[in-house]
């Protein structure tokens, strides 16, 4: 009879110890499942500056395009090529400088396009509310103006909302 | 007897017939102590007692084992996916440019297949993970070496509409024409991919390859009936260039024909795997055509607003709006060409040029 006992506990021993084993295999596996659909932000800001909607040569974002971009239009196609993200794309003219003495950044319209007096460009906005935890990539780009046919420099910035 | 009956309600346990699982349990257990008491040694029943739980048990966990293994074969195989597609998103912002992938190779029977879905997507697969797309890729069969080698091509027509990538491995042959020596797809089809020229008509031309395209050139040294020596060959696939009118025509069961809108496409069909994954990936490219001349016609607006006053340029982008939508709908040569000289007619004029 205390064979029996001896024997089951020994059982229930690695029925536990198995048990916790297989909890962290799968919970190792899940992990790695999950950085799979992390957004890698440094490749996302690969596509925007070669997305052909924006581009106008390497490194180069013609602002004209940016001002007339819609992603609604097709909104699966986007989501997809920012890999389901929830993300803010933006671009900020850092050169040339503003024409006005604004501080802060403007957001560039029709309006204020044309006379100089906007240093920014919202490209890409999924989530308006900011969440906790986010990062943030930026890269220089060159930014060309079709109506002066001249050139400027910016950054394209990506937040990534996690 | 008593003996007896405890082996048999072992072995046998009776449940859902007479009695309930409570009741077994007294049974046997009142049979042991009877047992014990009239000398009957316990070990044998010790031994099928552990022999039966432990079968149990082992069995429960070779099957949880078994899912954990198949969920971290998953996982490998996503893996796999998830690094060919990280290796075209490195391509993006390339013009024309190869490499093999990945550098340290697919592990064995790793056999990747690339499909184009719904006209929008496409999607490369490894067993049963896969992952989805919006490049535009295409292979010409399933791959099953330890490396791909990818190229891709911007397709710029008469702007950059997007990126095309091409896949195929070293089990892949492409049997040309020689007069398309001649001309620019044979120098743009990258060296590391496999080129022969046509001269024989045999099976030994396929041999141990996976896939053996075949690619005349209308008008060129090679007749097209020299393909029906393989026709019933299902590793054997042949297409016809026809540059005068753009057109593709593909050898299958029956004859099918189609147009292409500049050299990218030409090799999209020559990697397609066969008409209707061409007709998909042409599709879908058509569709990113118009959003992209969407996008140079919705530009024309702020373009008149910056050269207020000026006709000439207001006449001209007026015009282009027209044209645009014209292209759109029949991205032909012709109407691409259209589009390059108006472009042409804008820098002319000192007009800002459209792209």
């Amino acid at each position: 009879m205390e064979m029996i006992f001896v024997l089951l506990t020994l059982v229930v021993i690695i029925f536990i110890g198995m048990f916790f084993y297989f909890s962290f295999s799968i919970k190792g596996i899940e992990e790695k499942g999950a950085q799979f659909i992390d957004i890698d932000a440094t490749t996302i800001s690969d596509s925007i500056i070669g997305l052909p909607e924006l581009t106008c040569g390497p490194a180069c974002v013609d602002t004209m395009k940016v001002l007339v971009f819609k992603p609604e239009t097709d909104p699966s196609y986007y989501k997809s090529l920012f890999k389901d993200g929830k993300m803010r794309i933006t671009l900020e003219k850092v050169y040339p400088p503003l024409t006005s003495s604004a501080v802060n950044l403007v957001v560039c319209d029709n309006i204020n396009y044309y006379t100089g007096d906007c240093n920014s460009f919202i490209v890409y906005n999924v989530n308006k509310l900011p969440a906790q935890a986010k990062e943030i990539v930026q890269n220089t780009v060159s930014l060309y103006y079709p109506i002066t046919n001249s050139y400027g420099f910016g950054l394209i910035k990506i937040e990534v909302y996690k | 007897m008593t003996k007896r009956r405890v082996i048999i309600l072992l072995l046998f346990p009776p449940f859902n017939r007479t009695i309930e699982i409570k009741t077994y349990l007294k049974n046997i257990t009142y049979d042991f102590f009877e047992m014990e008491k009239k000398g009957v040694s316990m070990f044998p029943f010790v031994i099928m007692f552990v022999m039966i739980a432990g079968a149990i048990i082992l069995f429960f966990f070779f099957g949880f084992a078994k899912n954990i293994k198949k969920q971290g074969d998953t996982v490998n195989d996503l893996e796999i996916v998830n690094l060919i597609e990280k290796n075209l998103d490195s391509f993006t912002l390339a013009e024309n440019s190869y490499k093999n992938i990945p550098h340290n190779g697919l592990p064995p029977k790793a056999e990747i297949s690339v499909s184009c879905l719904d006209n929008k997507k496409t999607r490369i697969k490894l067993k049963d993970s896969y992952r989805d797309t919006v490049k535009l890729i295409v292979a010409p069969t399933v791959l099953k070496e330890k490396q791909i080698s990818a190229w891709t091509l911007a397709w710029n027509y008469p702007f950059k509409i997007d990126n095309f990538y091409y896949l195929a491995n070293n089990k892949i042959v492409f049997y040309l024409d020689p007069n398309l020596r001649y001309t620019e797809i044979y120098g743009m089809l990258p060296q590391k991919f496999i080129k022969k020229d046509i001269i024989s008509a045999t099976d030994a031309d396929i041999g141990n390859y996976d896939s053996a395209i075949f690619i005349y050139m209308e008008g060129g040294g090679i007749p097209i009936s020299h393909f029906s020596a393989f026709k019933d060959n299902p590793r054997a696939r042949g297409i016809l260039i026809d540059t005068t009118d753009s057109s593709v025509t593909f050898f299958e069961n029956a004859e099918k024909t189609s147009p292409y809108w500049g050299l990218p496409l030409v090799f999209a069909a020559i990697f397609a795997e066969n008409f209707q994954e061409y007709e998909c990936i042409k599709d879908f490219a058509h569709k990113r055509l118009k959003v992209i001349s969407e996008v140079y016609k919705n530009k024309l607006g702020p373009l008149k607003g910056g050269v207020q006053g000026n006709n000439i340029c207001i006449a001209i982008y007026d015009r282009a709006s027209e044209l645009i939508g014209v292209f759109e709908q029949n991205p032909s040569v012709d109407n691409e060409a259209v589009l390059i000289k108006l472009n042409q007619e804008l820098i002319g004029k000192q007009c800002p040029s459209l792209f």
